[in-house]
């Protein structure tokens, strides 16, 4: 690995410049967790490296216009413990406390890890349940938001252009409703999911309303499930429901798994080919398990 | 029993402990020198093939590369990577050139760069072009073993052995009972990977030779034989190692490196990544195995037939001496009238698969304790009842060697350990929770093995050690030990601090170094403590000794009426009149005009067995596969605990490491290529601190009469009863019955599918 030029600004204004000077050859270092690994390991030599660690605003978490702004560089961890997305965007927080060891949280960023757009990404799922927003900064130091379902166009792959950098991401504020976040994984902390499951949903009584769904880590990109809210909705949910639920993404995974060109190559046997359509059972179980506690918002088991 | 003793049995951190912590402490590939050169090698690029070409014309143009070494300009010479000593030349068949032309698996070296910096070895690496001649390929055993197949070397690719006692073809029984087993390839996963540095003295025309290995002389042995240099002028010696686990008892770049050293005559270092680690040292082998048994219908054991195919992958290496090992632990737990052992080796196109912690006892456990767990369930009995109606007794011989078993404690381990773990009430309580039949379902399993404490009767088990008083009173112990990271200098210290009443931060005691030390095999067969604890037991008790004398010269007293006491020398009644180490050797130089040191050599000439039982229980999710170890207790017949913490952690590495053997571990081979399909952690999810049970340890302190303080070993055995209690407890938790390991969730799943 080595890199012919190093960039760090420490204002908005040196970072507009320093975008100027990218090429599709350079990277963006915004924490490094992947980054540095990807380096070594594909003997990359990258013409410029553009690091975002000194940008202040870049950081901080903030309430604006019913909206909850999340820098780019705030980490996996800052996020996780934060009052107000813990209080807002539970999901996120759940997903931000399992992302990779603690060590990684620590450095890794959401802004990173957007950018990274591995199909096991704990925050797009996220991002998706809460039609949230990507704010996108150019070398002409103009921003612009887009949907989040549209920021991912495949494996690695988003809409970014060599001269952009992602600012922040924005999550409406909706108060009145609750979210989860949980993923499957061969280990309970420091994995990489499986299957994750994002729902979020309002609560009258023990019935769920406006039910929304989203499974990660499945196919290229995290789907949105329509079917949560028309089996769920103004249900008491039960073993019925939670088996219904279960067997239409499990039928949504074998078809993704039958229309893929080419098979995951750790999948050697049948039985691991088919794995995540059988154990998908497993995280309905679990999500809505979460789902029909009765949670405090505030409450800080995640 | 309790003896009143200051440091044996007390819980002391290991002492090397702050360097760990601090990340000051120095490893072999912390080293730097001026000048020093450093290696990297480029990996082959076919499964299977004839190099026809290799351009390394753009390799150096790189600033910095002083060296590039492929099969056309290094020797034509092949060496053995098993090697323990010089006498045991044929331990491992010479397969193996430092480079060969032949390529016979994927990512197999096929040149080397040394250069000024990692990074500059590196590119050039990157630049050399190799062009090869594809040859088919054997990547299972069953391919490898057709007579059609490609062979791999001139011996062919199979290694066959078969041991048997009694005549098992010949016994009349009424009850057969047949099960399969397969284990799949693992990683060490040692923290530190492979690394050597080896410096040539152009003045002395030597050279100097730093590894974290299992054994110095072994090194040596290789090293001088392949570079033809006499023992004088190779020096080797062993740095702090980061963990073993079998990975670093083979020769895998101590000859490379020390050849380069000495062509250059520079100061070399070479560290492998964690991807050449996994693919180019060793893996643990798979294996597939057929057990068949007769057994009457009290229960009681007639005789066991096993027919075992071990994957060696590319080359033999090490792998024909651990199959008959196998075979050779048959007869080690229950009394066995009739043993037949069929075990062959088969080299594939894959990568090497060789040493692994418990040389063989893990894989023998494995068959024979899977199998017994279902001979029990096939007659209605409970395993413990099972093996206590069958293990071995005090002093009983085992019939493939005919060595006595010495003071093996099989039936403690069983009885202690099912009563603290309360299997029949846990059993009881799984069958309970199983019967409302929900997503959960709960299991129990145990299995019981033994391990060995010295290489005896194979080899005769000697040791030696050097102590000498230092002018201050301070002690100076030379013995030629191999610490894994796991703590058998500090359990050397307290040997010594024990007998000589010195306080540990007093004692001096290096790791082995060819240069300074008395001989020594290296560290294996979980001897270190046994063997050598008893050479620096003795060796200490003769100084002390000769330190008497010179006290009761100094003292005016008869030297049988000399007291030692807290360092302390005196006699009665005068006991005012104290003399300590420091003023005891001060008389012993000046005036008596004799230094005071000692040398010993000790001979054990046994092999008390280790017991070792597991219990475990595991709640298993239907829905996910996933499997949760909610309790487990590993019991060990240690003889005595020199350090009770240090022996705690190797229980719970064992359990750590049996786990992912059982449940999750697998360096997966790609059926196609051969390729090895994991090569980092990504994917390897081993099981780590958030998932890891509180295990409880039971310790069975009954002293060993030949051992120091009556110590046996503890390091490999625990890793041998985990998969087979492991995979019982899924299989009583789900009416299964797998032995295909690891039981991934995908496996469970499929399992739980072909119940329903």
């Amino acid at each position: 690995m080595a890199c012919e030029q190093y960039i760090q600004p420490d204002t908005l204004k040196e970072l507009v410049t320093g975008l100027a000077k990218m090429t599709s050859d350079s990277v963006i270092l915004a924490g490094g967790t992947d980054l540095i690994i990807k380096l070594r390991s594909r003997h990359m030599n990258p013409d410029c490296m553009l690091s975002l660690c000194r940008v202040p605003e870049l950081k901080s978490i903030s309430e604006s216009g019913g909206y909850l702004r999340i820098g780019a560089m705030e980490t996996h961890d800052n996020i996780a413990n934060n009052t107000l997305v813990r209080k807002e965007c539970k999901a996120l927080a759940m997903a931000c406390s399992h992302v990779g060891s603690q060590q990684v949280r620590n450095k890794g960023t959401i802004g990173g890890s957007l950018g990274n757009a591995s199909v096991a990404g704990d925050m797009l799922p996220v991002l998706v349940l809460f039609h949230g927003l990507v704010e996108i900064l150019d070398s002409a130091g103009k921003t612009r938001k887009v949907d989040a379902q549209e920021f991912t166009l495949g494996i690695g792959r988003t809409i970014l252009q060599p001269q952009e950098v992602i600012m922040a991401v924005w999550l409406p504020l909706q108060s009145h409703r609750e979210s989860c976040f949980i993923k499957l994984g061969g280990r309970r902390e420091v994995t990489i999911a499986e299957i994750s499951l994002a729902f979020s949903w309002e609560r009258s009584g023990q019935h769920f309303h406006k039910i929304e769904g989203v499974l990660g880590a499945v196919d290229t990109k995290p789907i949105y499930l329509q079917e949560v809210d028309e089996i769920l909705e103004d249900r008491k949910v039960g073993k019925y429901e939670m088996d219904l639920l279960a067997d239409s993404l499990s039928k949504r995974i074998r078809a993704i798994r039958e229309n893929r060109k080419r098979q995951p190559r750790l999948r050697i046997q049948e039985c691991e080919k088919v794995y995540k359509e059988r154990a998908v059972k497993g995280i309905v179980y679990d999500a809505l398990e979460i789902m029909m506690r009765k949670t405090d918002k505030k409450s800080k088991n995640i | 029993m309790e003896k009143d003793y200051h440091y044996i049995g007390k819980a002391l951190s290991n002492d090397g402990v702050y360097g760990k912590v601090t990340g000051s402490a120095e490893y072999c590939s912390d080293m730097e020198s001026v000048g020093m050169l450093h290696m990297k090698c480029k990996a082959g690029e076919v499964s299977h093939g004839m190099i026809t070409r290799i351009d390394s014309e753009e390799a150096w143009k790189v600033p910095g590369v002083r060296a590039i070494y492929t099969w056309e300009n290094t020797p034509n010479r092949y060496f053995d990577r098993g090697r323990v000593s010089l006498t045991e030349a044929d331990n491992a068949p010479n397969q193996e050139r430092l480079f060969d032309r032949h390529i016979r698996f994927y990512g197999e070296r096929v040149a080397a760069v040394v250069a000024e910096s990692v990074e500059d070895a590196e590119e050039a690496c990157n630049k050399i072009k190799v062009e090869y001649e594809e040859l088919p390929l054997a990547v299972s055993m069953e391919a490898a073993m057709q007579p059609d197949a490609p062979q791999l070397h001139t011996s062919g690719n199979v290694y066959e052995t078969q041991t048997s006692y009694g005549d098992y073809g010949g016994v009349q029984s009424e009850c057969k009972y047949q099960t399969r087993v397969h284990i799949g390839r693992m990683t060490h996963l040692s923290m530190e990977t492979q690394c050597v540095r080896a410096c040539y003295s152009k003045s002395e025309r030597k050279l100097t030779v730093w590894t974290g290995t299992q054994t110095v002389y072994g090194a040596r042995a290789t090293i001088a034989e392949f570079l033809d240099m006499p023992f004088s002028k190779v020096r080797v010696i062993k740095p702090l190692m980061g963990g073993s686990f079998g990975c670093k008892q083979e020769m895998i770049l101590e000859p490379l490196v020390s050849y380069v050293a000495k062509d250059l005559q520079a100061d070399v270092k070479f560290v492998y990544t964690r991807e050449e680690q996994i693919v180019n040292a060793m893996l643990k082998h798979s294996l597939d195995g057929q057990i068949e048994s007769k057994v009457d219908r009290e229960g009681t054991i007639q005789g066991i037939s096993l027919d075992v195919c071990m994957d060696s992958g590319a080359y033999q290496t090490i792998s024909p001496s651990y199959l008959r090992t196998i075979g050779g632990k048959l007869g080690k737990v229950y009394k066995m009238k009739n043993i037949n052992y069929h075990g062959r080796a088969v080299c594939t196109t894959t990568p090497v698969n060789g040493s692994f912690r418990s040389w063989g006892s893990s894989e023998a456990t494995m068959l024979v304790e899977s199998h017994w767990n279902y001979v029990a369930k096939q007659l209605g009995m409970d395993p413990v009842e099972f093996r206590l109606k069958n293990h071995l007794q005090y002093g009983d011989r085992e019939v493939l060697h005919g060595a006595s078993v010495g003071e093996v404690r099989f039936e403690e381990c069983l009885r202690q350990g099912s009563e603290r773990f309360q299997w029949q009430e846990r059993k009881a309580a799984c069958a309970k929770k199983n019967q409302k039949k929900g997503r959960y379902r709960y299991g129990v399993g145990m299995a019981l093995c033994s391990h060995t404490t010295s290489f005896y009767p194979y080899q005769t088990e000697v040791a030696s050690a050097a102590a000498r008083i230092q002018d201050d009173g301070s002690l100076v112990v030379h013995v030629p030990i191999h610490d894994h990271g796991c703590g058998t200098v500090m359990a050397m210290k307290k040997i010594a601090a024990e007998i000589l009443q010195v306080k540990l931060d007093r004692i001096t005691l290096n790791e082995a170094d060819t240069e300074n030390m008395p001989y020594d095999y290296g560290c294996y067969a979980s001897r270190t403590v046994y063997t050598l604890g008893r050479a620096v037991k003795e060796c200490c008790e003769k100084l002390l000794g000769k330190a008497k004398m010179v006290a009761a010269a100094q003292l005016g007293c008869a030297d049988n009426t000399i007291l030692y006491e807290n360092g302390e020398f005196f006699s009665e009644p005068n006991l005012d009149r104290r003399l300590n180490l420091h003023e005891v050797w001060k008389y012993s130089v000046f005036t008596m005009g004799k230094d005071l040191y000692e040398m010993c050599t000790t001979n054990a000439n046994g092999n008390p067995g280790t017991a070792g039982a597991h219990f475990t229980q595991v709640k298993v999710d239907t829905y996910t596969g996933a499997v949760e170890i909610e309790h487990c207790l590993s019991v060990h017949d240690v003889g005595r605990a020199i350090n009770p913490d240090m022996c705690r952690g190797q229980i719970g590495s064992g359990i750590q490491q049996g786990i992912g053997m059982a449940l999750r571990e697998e360096i997966k081979i790609d059926p196609i290529t051969g390729r090895a399909l994991i090569t980092n952690f990504k994917n390897y999810e081993v099981m780590n601190a958030a998932d890891m049970p509180d295990y409880d340890s039971l310790l069975i302190e009954e002293e060993e009469e030949t051992g120091p303080f009556g110590a046996k070993g503890i390091g490999e055995i625990v890793l041998a009863p985990i998969a087979p209690a492991l995979v019982e407890a899924v299989n009583q938790a789900l009416g299964t019955e797998l032995t295909t390991l690891p039981l991934t969730p995908p496996v469970i799943l499929e399992a739980i599918k072909e119940v329903e």
